[in-house]
């Protein structure tokens, strides 16, 4: 006997847009690059632009269609990042999803007093220190911009305090060029050579284009560095809808799509095949408060639709993960963060990141890193979907318990307890009585505990000290050099 | 001195075939019957009720190691004196009558005999002459009801009142519980206790009988 003409839903299957609407989407963002095109403050990606056929007028950037595909065609479909010692993967690829951390924060909440205040680098080692314990996290980042060293050199000092207690991939922004090839010395440090570190690299670099349509020349500087040295980079525009881009959502993702594909474009043709992940950001600016919004239904429309996007250009996406515009773990922070991560899952976005942010990114919390775990453990539950097959129907167990038995003692049971249902680590699911007993504890209270628990564990750095020897003289030359 | 803790970790296990090993080993090496009983299995029991309380453990791992801590006692109780035999003590549960919801009463159930006690499950839509029937018969140290409806919940007081009628009343604790049931019902109906969920009540059935 054979069960015949089957389809089996491996996971939930989600679509905001029609083949025709991305088409027009892509169409259009062609005729802003031919038609108005960029402006480029970089002396070396204006003469790669000139030299790879685009028409120049001062520092103006017209791009024609062909030279955007052969953009889109060069740059690769798949990029896998190791963490510094071979352990943590974050495979970027047509619908994996990965999580991670967010760049750079000014503000920090403490973890004992919950005061607001900027950002140190002790914070970057403990929040390295928490990620490492968070099972849902695939990525982790500086989170922060170190407040107590000078702004010029903060990447190399957030690289190494990111790094001491942490071996996951290391998602970082740098200054400019020189700092990125720094940066890349630091992880060379590691790899043993650039071609190693080219081969598996352990980093993924973040910087962005100014919207509308502009090339920054320290931006473009440290893109074309991490072409050259093929490390992976997201350069996402960050359109904020009626103020760097038109008020309209499908205005906005054309000319943020515009942006993008300038910038991968200067990217190729310094060093074709070089690794590329795609993120515009386009969400809304809050007219009443001009905050750009990370929260609410505006951005996850565009992320649902950036999704479909990069899997009609084959391109690694980056992607959003327990965002909130809240400024404190409350009511809308686990609603906005909750439902973020769902819709950038459903859209299969690869790089999500900026778990542990609160305040539309100006503020991290440790315990918004730990609850954003979870938030990301219960989604990766619902999108494993429903397995359905002769053991999960289960109808030779329901035969045998029948009326009135229990399934509580049966193997199956056992076995599929855990995989089948869901448990949290902080939210309730005591009966009132039972959670009143010890102590009517709220989700805040267990996250703070659990946030204390970590930094209080005594755990050995993960570099050793002729690694740092190496990293502090890369350091102590950048700073000679800025002197 | 005998160490329980290999035998300790295969209850936690769930693996009964650690759990006769080691208390064959212990046996060989000059154990008490009565040691191996309280050090090593009530006191490898505890362990797991505390591990699931604190959600370190889930219910279906708690069932297995119930059975493999059985497995132990099959071995060890023939070999008690007479007066350990008795183990730690006796209770009949079921559901009231006109309810036949089952699920909850039977976790206590399991979770009480994972703890060393007897239990002696009335089942479900139990009238109230069949739990006097059962006090007589079992002469248990205590006696559960569960309801899980408001409407059946009255049922309990009209059970302790034949208690009462017939002259059982001090010869038995009795415990409620169920969804509906709280503390202050508990003590209107003149019940002796009452736990929320089935981990309290094992921890509520052990000060009961302790008093």
């Amino acid at each position: 006997m054979i069960r015949v003409n089957q389809k089996f839903n491996k996971t939930p299957y989600f679509e905001i847009l029609s083949e025709d609407q991305i088409d027009a989407i892509h169409s259009a963002s062609l005729e802003i690059l031919e038609r108005t095109g960029i402006r480029v403050h970089n002396e070396e990606a204006l003469e790669i632009f000139s030299a790879g056929g685009a028409y120049i007028e001062g520092d103006r950037v017209r791009i024609p269609p062909v030279i955007v595909k052969q953009a889109l065609k060069s740059a690769p479909s798949r990029i896998l990042v190791t963490g510094r010692r071979g352990k943590g993967k974050v495979l970027l690829e047509r619908n994996v999803v990965n999580y991670g951390l967010g760049t750079d924060v000014p503000y920090h909440i403490d973890p004992y007093t919950h005061e607001i205040r900027p950002t140190v680098l002790k914070d970057i080692e403990n929040i390295g220190k928490v990620t490492q314990k968070c099972e849902n996290i695939d990525f982790t980042s500086n989170s922060g911009l170190a407040a107590d060293v000078r702004p010029e050199m903060q990447d190399l000092y957030h690289y190494k305090a990111g790094n001491i207690y942490c071996d996951k991939p290391f998602f970082t922004t740098a200054a400019n060029g020189e700092n990125m090839k720094a940066l890349i010395d630091m992880a060379t440090v590691f790899a043993g050579s650039y071609e190693n570190l080219r081969k598996a690299p352990s980093l993924i670099i973040y910087g962005e284009p100014f919207s509308p349509l502009t090339l920054g020349k320290e931006a473009t500087e440290v893109l074309l560095v991490c072409a050259e040295y093929k490390i992976p980079i997201v350069f996402p525009p960050m359109v904020q809808m009626g103020a760097t881009g038109p008020m309209t959502l499908a205005g906005s993702l054309a000319q943020s799509n515009a942006e993008t594909l300038a910038s991968l474009v200067v990217h190729q043709l310094k060093s074709p095949g070089a690794p590329f992940i795609w993120g515009p950001f386009v969400g809304m600016m809050d007219m009443r408060t001009t905050i750009c919004c990370y929260g609410g239904p505006v951005i996850m429309k565009s992320q649902a639709a950036l999704g479909q996007i990069t899997r009609f250009y084959n391109i690694p996406t980056f992607g959003f993960a327990c965002v909130t515009d809240s400024a404190t773990i409350d009511v809308q922070c686990g609603m906005e963060m909750m439902w973020s991560t769902l819709i950038n899952a459903l859209a299969g976005l690869n790089l999500c990141h900026d778990v542990g942010y609160l305040n539309s990114g100006l503020l991290f919390s440790l315990e918004s890193l730990l609850l954003g775990d979870e938030i990301i453990s219960a989604v990766n539950h619902f999108m494993n979907g429903i397995e359905v097959n002769e053991e999960t129907l289960a109808t030779d167990l329901i035969n045998k318990v029948g009326p009135e038995g229990s399934f509580l003692s049966e193997e199956n049971t056992i076995k599929f307890f855990k995989k089948e249902g869901w448990y949290p680590h902080f939210l309730n699911r005591k009966n009132f009585e039972a959670w009143k007993k010890e102590g009517s504890k709220t989700v805040n209270q267990r996250l703070e505990e659990k946030a204390h628990k970590i930094l209080k564990e005594d755990v050995p750095p993960l570099i050793s000290n002729d690694t740092m020897k190496e990293w502090d003289k890369i350091i102590a030359e950048r700073e000679k050099k800025l002197a | 001195m005998v160490s329980y803790d290999a035998l300790a970790k295969g209850v936690m296990a769930g693996d009964a075939s650690v759990v006769e090993s080691e208390i064959n080993k212990a046996l060989n090496e000059g154990a008490e019957a009565r040691d191996i009983l309280i050090k090593g299995l009530i006191g490898s029991m505890s362990i797991v009720g505390e591990r699931f309380r604190d959600g370190d453990m889930f219910l279906p791992e708690v069932l297995a190691s119930a059975d493999a801590m059985h497995k132990g006692l099959d071995i060890v109780t023939p070999l008690l004196a007479d007066s350990d035999q008795k183990g730690l003590g006796k209770v009949v549960i079921g559901t009231v009558e006109g309810d036949i919801h089952d699920i909850g009463k039977r976790i206590v159930g399991f979770l009480l005999q994972g703890n060393g006690f007897e239990v002696i499950d009335l089942g479900v839509d139990i009238k109230g002459e069949a739990f006097i029937q059962a006090v007589k018969e079992h002469k248990p140290d205590i006696l559960g009801m569960s309801a899980l409806l408001t409407t059946t919940m009255t049922n309990m007081g009209k059970v302790i009142d034949l208690l009462k009628e017939g002259g059982l009343r001090e010869r038995v604790k009795v415990i409620v519980g169920g969804a509906p049931v709280n503390e202050e019902f508990a003590k209107s109906i003149g019940a002796d206790g009452y736990a929320p969920e089935a981990g309290s009540a094992v921890e509520l059935v052990k000060k009961l009988v302790a008093s």
